[in-house]
């Protein structure tokens, strides 16, 4: 694939795409990798440069993907990574010495702002869940991704999925609870 | 198999995860330096990790480093018992009483004030106060034994007693809580190990009963595994049993092996 074939982005995909074919793994998973991104965890102002680096591993090693796997699990494996590489703070330094990006225009909708707050709770939640309950409670209860998948994705049993989303729903649960009687002990 | 989420639960897991798509413009952004980044050949921009089917190897490395160090230190102490017996007695040997102290300060390091003891608010000052306060960590049971000296107390039903003074935080400030683990978490990240230790006290103190009292154990083990506490770290880990066991013990390999006599 030449870079020239880059240029343009297909129309909207469905299925399984081409792992070769960028354009169409970008479109077509791009919101699948920021979410992973954010929800394990990633530094915001590093997810951009996170779901980056995660299509141009995909890319460079294209040719090496399992066919018989799915793509998600392949791109969940690859952010998983990145994000634990940018957690680790290896490239703050390059960070902290380049140019602060400019913010993102105030979001003027009220919805907007109520969606970053329901955003920020959440990354609070799962920050708080060991790395292993977060990655299953993401797939499974937040993207929606089959027990048996996450199993694959993860690289663990299916059983041993089922018992790190026990643990991690008791926890959502008690946080929701939690919650709730805060948002009713505060009237809102 | 496994019961869904109460359905409470699952409505408010649905409003926060709705609209979380990447924006127009951000989608975009990226794609354009992806497209450079490709025509360039330039490196990925965090680095790149290893892939998922390479992650295994890399924590045998990892498990292989911390085995080799264990078997070192082992050694190590092998040698200083044999060439000097009477260490453990005499304080003039200076390696031994300093290996004798950090191992105080280490099995200290679980120390907390959860009963009203007083609480060290500086790295230097938790090692001192955790040599007089050889409290162990009071996480939900069982009660870890972290003291290696007599006075060491065992029974669980004190530590019982002991959560009891502390006042509930069941409906406190969710986001507070949150926040300083988080920040337990930048600090651990960070390799500030001593911040770590001190903030996750913090928590336990603030929030004894938390919903996130195991993973407070988790990055507890971290911090000591990381400070290089690796006795702290065995007791803390001796302490725990079922599911969570194997996690933590792959969040401290090192600790894994026994303590060399």
């Amino acid at each position: 694939m030449s870079p020239k074939e880059l240029r343009c982005l297909p129309g909207g995909a469905t299925g399984e795409v081409d792992p070769t074919d960028l354009a169409a793994l970008y479109q077509e998973h791009v919101d699948f990798v920021w979410r992973i991104a954010k929800h394990m965890g990633a530094p915001p102002q590093d997810v951009g440069d996170i779901v980056h680096d995660v299509f141009l591993i995909a890319y460079r090693r294209r040719h090496d993907f399992d066919r018989e796997r799915k793509i998600r699990n392949w791109l969940f494996g690859i952010t998983r990574n990145v994000v634990a590489r940018a957690r680790t703070g290896v490239h703050r330094e390059r960070r902290l010495q380049a140019v602060p990006s400019p913010q993102a225009p105030v979001a003027t909708a009220e919805t907007v702002l109520q969606q970053s707050q329901a955003h920020a709770l959440l990354q609070t939640f799962l920050a708080g869940l060991p790395e292993e309950q977060r990655a299953v409670f993401v797939l499974h209860d937040v993207e929606g991704v089959a027990a048996p998948d996450v199993a694959v994705a993860v690289g663990a049993k299916t059983n041993t999925v089922y018992s790190r989303l026990r643990l991690a729903r008791k926890k959502f649960e008690r946080f929701a609870a939690r919650y709730r009687a805060e948002v009713k002990r505060h009237g809102e | 198999m496994v019961s869904e989420l109460q359905p409470s639960a699952r409505r408010l897991l649905d409003e926060l995860t709705s609209g979380a798509e990447v924006p127009a413009s951000e989608r975009a952004s990226v794609w354009e330096q992806l497209q450079a980044s490709v025509e360039r050949d330039a490196p990925p921009r965090i680095g790149e990790a290893p892939p998922s089917d390479e992650a295994a190897g890399g924590r045998r490395l990892w498990l292989a480093i911390g085995l080799g160090g264990a078997l070192a230190a082992g050694l190590m102490l092998w040698m200083a018992s044999t060439f000097t017996p009477m260490s453990s007695i005499v304080p003039a040997k200076e390696p031994i009483q300093a290996g004798y102290a950090r191992a105080s300060a280490e099995v200290g390091g679980e120390a907390y004030s959860a009963g009203g003891r007083t609480t060290a608010s500086s790295p230097e000052a938790e090692d001192e106060a955790e040599s007089i306060t050889p409290e162990a960590d009071t996480e939900a049971a069982p009660e870890p034994a972290t003291d290696a000296r007599p006075r060491r107390r065992r029974s669980t039903s004190r530590g019982h007693k002991r959560r009891k003074d502390v006042p509930s935080t069941s409906t406190g400030d969710l986001r507070a809580e949150m926040a300083l683990l988080q920040s337990a978490r930048q600090s651990l990240a960070g390799g500030r190990y001593s911040q770590a230790l001190g903030q996750l006290r913090e928590h336990q103190t603030k929030y004894p009963g938390s919903v996130f009292g195991e993973e407070r154990v988790l990055l507890k083990l971290k911090a000591l595994c990381g400070a290089g506490r690796i006795d702290a770290a065995r007791t803390l880990l001796s302490t725990r049993r079922g599911a969570r066991r194997a996690e933590l013990e792959k969040a401290c390999p090192v600790a894994v092996a026994p303590a060399t006599p």
